[in-house]
């Protein structure tokens, strides 16, 4: 374990979290989208968040091995949100049954809002670890000058 | 290095300094490690005994411990050698999940005590190159 390695699992970090923002700026462009590839409205995607693990090739397990697996974080899979459509009244839209209701996404902006703030305050939780790992990097050069 | 200078030149402070870069090197990459799952869920928290890891080190009279001179022989009681854990230190893992606060004061501290033995380290060379160059005079 080296100061290297501290920088590369905030690297990590910075990666998956920028992944976050990015699947919820889809949810909020999403929020009134009815008609998507799979057909029906679009319905709010979720990161699902793990601890990653060493790439398959042994050297690389052996180090693994070697330092119980600290490798960061990664998004592990992205999973539709399958909670309740919302149904908003709204008889000249194109996409209204014949009640009159339209189905909208399950995206609820507020949500959305919290989350991103929560991703994006990671992120500047991450930025800080990797300057202060590199600032310790920087202090060592200056051993024996 | 012969016994001579490693003994007289470069004493065991400068020994000490180096144990503390290193077990602070591997802190902060468990510290990142701690930051960058603080949303997955199910990961706890490690930390590595800073001063329990040092003070074996330094051979702490108060804390007596067994030498394993064959690889049978069992482990001390109570505790958990870095054999088995794949670091060779003991690492101390808190259920308790992640709280962003206390990883960065522990980062903020580790860095600082880092950045110390750094200084302590660079005056200790100093003295000696200051004796080598100087001490003649």
């Amino acid at each position: 374990m080296d100061l290297y390695k501290a920088l590369k699992i905030s690297g990590t970090s910075l990666n998956t979290q920028r992944t976050v923002m990015n699947i919820i700026s889809t949810n909020v462009a999403n929020a009134q989208t009815t008609r998507t590839e799979e057909g029906g409205p679009y319905r709010r995607k979720i990161a699902v968040l793990g601890p990653a693990e060493a790439p398959a090739d042994f050297s690389r397990i052996f180090a693994g091995r070697m330092e119980m697996g600290l490798e960061g974080v990664e998004v592990k899979e992205i999973v539709a949100d399958l909670s309740d459509l919302v149904a908003q009244y709204d008889p000249q839209h194109p996409d209204a049954d014949e009640r009159g209701y339209v189905t909208l996404p399950n995206v609820n902006i507020l949500e959305e809002m919290v989350q991103l703030m929560s991703a994006a305050r990671n992120y500047e939780a991450s930025v800080t670890a990797f300057n202060s790992a590199k600032n310790m990097i920087l202090k060592a050069l200056e051993i024996g000058r | 290095m012969n016994q001579f200078l490693s003994g007289r030149l470069f004493d065991r402070t400068i020994h000490f300094l180096e144990q503390s870069l290193n077990l602070r090197g591997a802190r902060q990459g468990i510290l990142a490690n701690n930051i960058a799952n603080a949303e997955t869920p199910d990961y706890s928290a490690k930390d590595l005994p800073f001063q329990k890891i040092m003070r074996q080190k330094m051979g702490d009279p108060s804390t007596v411990s067994v030498q394993k001179t064959h690889p049978h022989h069992f482990p001390e009681p109570g505790s958990a050698s870095g054999k088995e854990s794949g670091l060779p230190w003991s690492v101390e893992t808190d259920s308790s999940g992640v709280t962003i606060d206390q990883e960065m004061t522990k980062l903020a501290e580790n860095n600082l005590q880092y950045q110390s033995a750094v200084q302590a380290l660079t005056k200790k060379l100093e003295t000696i190159k200051y004796v080598i160059s100087d001490g003649g005079r």
